[in-house]
């Protein structure tokens, strides 16, 4: 599974990709993890809300921190 | 837990409301004001705090209320719902673009993602770049900041002047044939939205604000502490004489958009800068000439957003904000005949 965290580096990104690992990490799981900060690209994949996260390329979050635990059920979901 | 950080944010926000309207009913402030008198009396090293510590006395509910209102406004408004409104070439589109800019992003870090978002809306550049130079000039939080430190008739006009000189520049910029390229650039690319319809309830989005304002206070307190207490030094020393020789008059008006534009820092600062310049003579025509043109064509947002596209557009866009901001300076000072 591949994780991208979307977002220029302001600290709610970095709390995004924060939660993100911590759900991997609690739910056991492997996944590799990115994060995408470059606007050019975040627009070219046609994201305009940051911070935004994609699972193997799909949009799952966009436009807010997303807390551990609804991490974790979007990823047990994959 | 939860129930509790709902109330807490309602009540915080409903009483940063009221610190606003008390004294303009009961015309004295909530709490005491803290007044410094005259700075150079103080020892060198104190002037910042004793500066500072006079803003916070002054506007600490100001504060609690413009973060929050920020918090609200980023997870209550319905954003997606706002740029499909844009898509389309329609004249409207400029309006639109402008009027939700204020709604659109409070972060300055989440403006280029958004440009973009209208881009692929199909909307095309011109309401794009309204969007772009209306959200810095006209946040809601810069907006009460001005009203409440400078005064309510300036936040007005900044409103104004921002808003056609958005609507203009960006219109100008959609007939450019630079402009049209980098429409045909972005115009192709799609939009990808969230898969599952997740809408988040009232307590969600409520915790949502509240988690924003505090996000968005951690960011730019530091920085808005810190150009407070540099723009004491400007207060303290300029001499008057400079600004009434360069910041008043045609002359002023010019140069306050001019100037603007390197001093300009994205994170309130410029309203306390302006505000220390007005009080040692600054004209209000300059005054607003500055806090329309300087984050208009601000330079870390240029560099930025020529990333995403061409130098020429960024500054055919940055030399026509300029304009704009002098144009409404001059136009206010013609309308109160104020020099």
């Amino acid at each position: 599974m591949k994780i991208e965290v979307l977002g220029a580096g302001c600290p709610k990104c970095k709390k995004t990709e924060a939660n993100v690992r911590e759900a991997i990490q609690r739910l056991g799981i492997s996944a590799e993890v990115a994060h995408v900060y470059d606007m050019k690209e975040i627009i070219l994949r046609g994201v305009s809300q940051t911070p935004a996260v994609m699972v193997d390329g799909k949009l799952v979050v966009a436009g807010r921190v997303p807390e551990v635990e609804e991490l974790m059920e979007l990823l047990k979901k994959k | 837990m939860r129930v509790f950080k709902v109330i807490l944010m309602w009540f915080l926000l409903l009483f940063g409301l009221f610190y606003l309207i008390y004294p303009r009913i009961t015309h004295h402030p909530l709490t005491p004001i803290f007044h410094y008198g005259n700075l150079k009396d103080y020892p060198f090293l104190l002037i910042p705090f004793v500066y500072t510590a006079s803003y916070l006395s002054r506007a600490w509910g100001v504060f609690i209320f413009a973060f929050l209102l920020g918090g609200v406004i980023s997870s209550f408004f319905p954003k997606e719902k706002m740029r499909n409104a844009l898509s389309g070439k329609k004249k409207t589109s400029y309006i639109l673009a402008a009027l939700f800019a204020p709604f659109l992003t409070v972060c300055s870090c989440a403006m280029i993602p958004v440009f973009g978002g209208i881009l692929m809306a199909g909307a095309g550049i011109g309401p794009a770049v309204s969007f772009l130079l209306m959200a810095p000039a006209s946040n809601i939080l810069a907006l009460v900041f001005t009203a409440q430190i400078i005064s309510g008739k300036l936040a007005l006009a900044r409103f104004i002047g921002a808003f056609f000189g958005a609507v203009i520049t960006g219109y100008i910029l959609d007939k450019t044939p630079w402009g049209k390229k980098e429409a045909e650039k972005y115009g192709k690319l799609v939009a990808q939205r969230v898969e599952e319809g997740e809408e988040r309830n009232f307590q969600e989005k409520s915790i949502d604000a509240l988690q924003d304002a505090l996000d968005l206070a951690r960011k730019a307190l530091p920085y808005l502490l810190l150009g407070v207490a540099l723009v004491s030094y400007v207060e303290a020393y300029l001499p008057r004489e400079v600004v009434a020789r360069y910041l008043t008059g045609l002359k002023g008006v010019v140069l306050g958009a001019v100037i603007g534009v390197p001093m300009y820092t994205p994170t309130l600062v410029e309203v306390f800068l302006v505000k220390a310049l007005i009080n040692l003579g600054m004209s209000p025509g300059a005054s607003l000439a500055f806090l329309i043109g300087a984050p208009m064509a601000s330079i870390p947002s240029m560099l930025g957003v020529s990333r995403i596209i061409s130098p020429k557009c960024v500054i055919t866009y940055a030399i026509l904000a300029i304009l704009m901001g002098i144009i409404s300076g001059l136009i206010y000072t013609m309308v109160f005949r104020t020099f």
